[in-house]
């Protein structure tokens, strides 16, 4: 055994692995000074490292930290009407109300775009220019809502917060609906 | 049959806050201990010490109970301790001024002191580099594994285990060179 090999061998002993070469590492230390001397002094340091006294905790340790700490932080609140019915509910709500302008009032005219718009491409131009707006509308408000903290407890936390966002959202495609149903096919809804 | 971390901290995360004292107890030997041994001022360790926990609360919402609580509480106590050196540019300071100072008196007291092991090895853990002297106290003073220190650390296992190879040679070696200018101190001393 050379030493390197006894020197891993050594590091390893002190980690308290088993190996079957430990028989031939004593030997090894025996028979060389340099790791004899290199065991002793790990030896040494690991007991006087392990050996050690704990220092003495401080008075009122524990107080100092209960006292800045909010214990009710994780206490269960009176919960309303789970958010993820409220969200289900205005979907099916929604999709029924916009099955009830199908019915009543057909659906959008495409072909009456032309009244408005010289060409298909302009038509997509302005949907394009609408759409950057929504975005930059719905970033916002999404960003206002964040900092939002009293909400009714029905709308808890940031789902709460997205569920309003899809309120808002369906209830502005619905009134786009009904506007475009009304500028395409001129009924009055 | 003791309660398990991971019990009370579910219990904690239901509402019963007021058991958080428990965990507290249970750690804040360690804990303190560490931060003393990185920072070696007793108010500086305490308020570390207490951050730890207070921030282990504010978080604990995000305890992945997979993994030993004093895994997480420790990888806490020691970035905050990291953090702390790094912005202090806090050097390895003389634990003791009295060692490095050979133009005192050997008084009897002295020659106690220089020749007390617990004062020399706690000045060579001392002049450890921070990564390196907080691998020796979470290793052989705290009895973390080597999995456990790499999760505090954020380290794989392979680079802990040669890093704490590295700090136990650094270790051995400071002790001898701590020694080495006793001695030689201590006889200059003597022959006045």
């Amino acid at each position: 055994m050379d030493c390197t090999r006894a020197s891993d061998l050594i590091m390893a002993y002190f980690d308290g692995i088993k190996s079957d070469n430990e028989m031939e590492l004593f030997q090894h230390i025996k028979d060389c000074n340099i790791c004899a001397e290199e065991f002793t002094a790990l030896e040494e340091v690991i007991n006087s490292v392990e050996q050690l006294e704990e220092y003495v905790i401080p008075d009122n340790f524990e107080k100092a930290i209960l006292d800045s700490i909010d214990l009710n932080k994780f206490a269960v609140t009176k919960r309303g009407i789970p958010t993820v019915l409220w969200v289900m509910g205005t979907s099916v709500a929604i999709a029924f109300v916009n099955i009830f302008i199908y019915i009543q009032y057909g659906s959008v005219d495409t072909t009456g775009i032309y009244r408005y718009f010289s060409s298909l491409t302009q038509f997509i131009n302005f949907t394009t220019i609408v759409n950057r707006v929504l975005t930059i509308g719905l970033s916002t408000l999404i960003n206002g809502l964040h900092f939002l903290n009293d909400l009714p407890m029905y709308f808890k936390g940031m789902i709460g917060a997205y569920f309003v966002i899809l309120l808002l959202l369906c209830g502005f495609f619905v009134g786009i609906h009904l506007i475009l149903i009304r500028l395409t096919t001129g009924q009055d809804v | 049959m003791e309660t398990t971390d991971q019990e009370i901290i579910q219990k904690i995360l239901q509402g019963q806050g007021e058991l958080y004292e428990e965990i507290i107890n249970r750690y804040k030997n360690g804990v303190y201990s560490l931060c003393m041994r990185m920072l070696r001022n007793n108010e500086d360790a305490r308020d570390l010490a207490q951050d730890a926990f207070i921030k282990a609360y504010q978080n604990l919402d995000k305890y992945n109970p997979e993994y030993k609580f004093s895994t997480w509480i420790f990888r806490v106590a020691s970035n905050l301790c990291v953090d702390y050196l790094r912005k202090t540019k806090t050097q390895n300071l003389p634990y003791d001024d009295k060692i490095s100072m050979p133009h005192d008196t050997a008084s009897a007291e002295d020659m106690y002191m220089h020749s007390d092991n617990k004062k020399e090895i706690e000045k060579a853990i001392q002049d450890l580099p921070d990564e390196y002297r907080v691998l020796i106290i979470l290793y052989h003073k705290e009895g973390l594994s080597y999995e456990e220190m790499g999760e505090v650390l954020k380290l794989p296992m392979s680079k802990v285990k040669n890093r704490l190879y590295r700090a136990r040679n650094r270790l051995k070696d400071a002790l001898k060179d701590i020694r080495r200018e006793e001695s030689s101190w201590t006889a200059q001393e003597l022959q006045i």
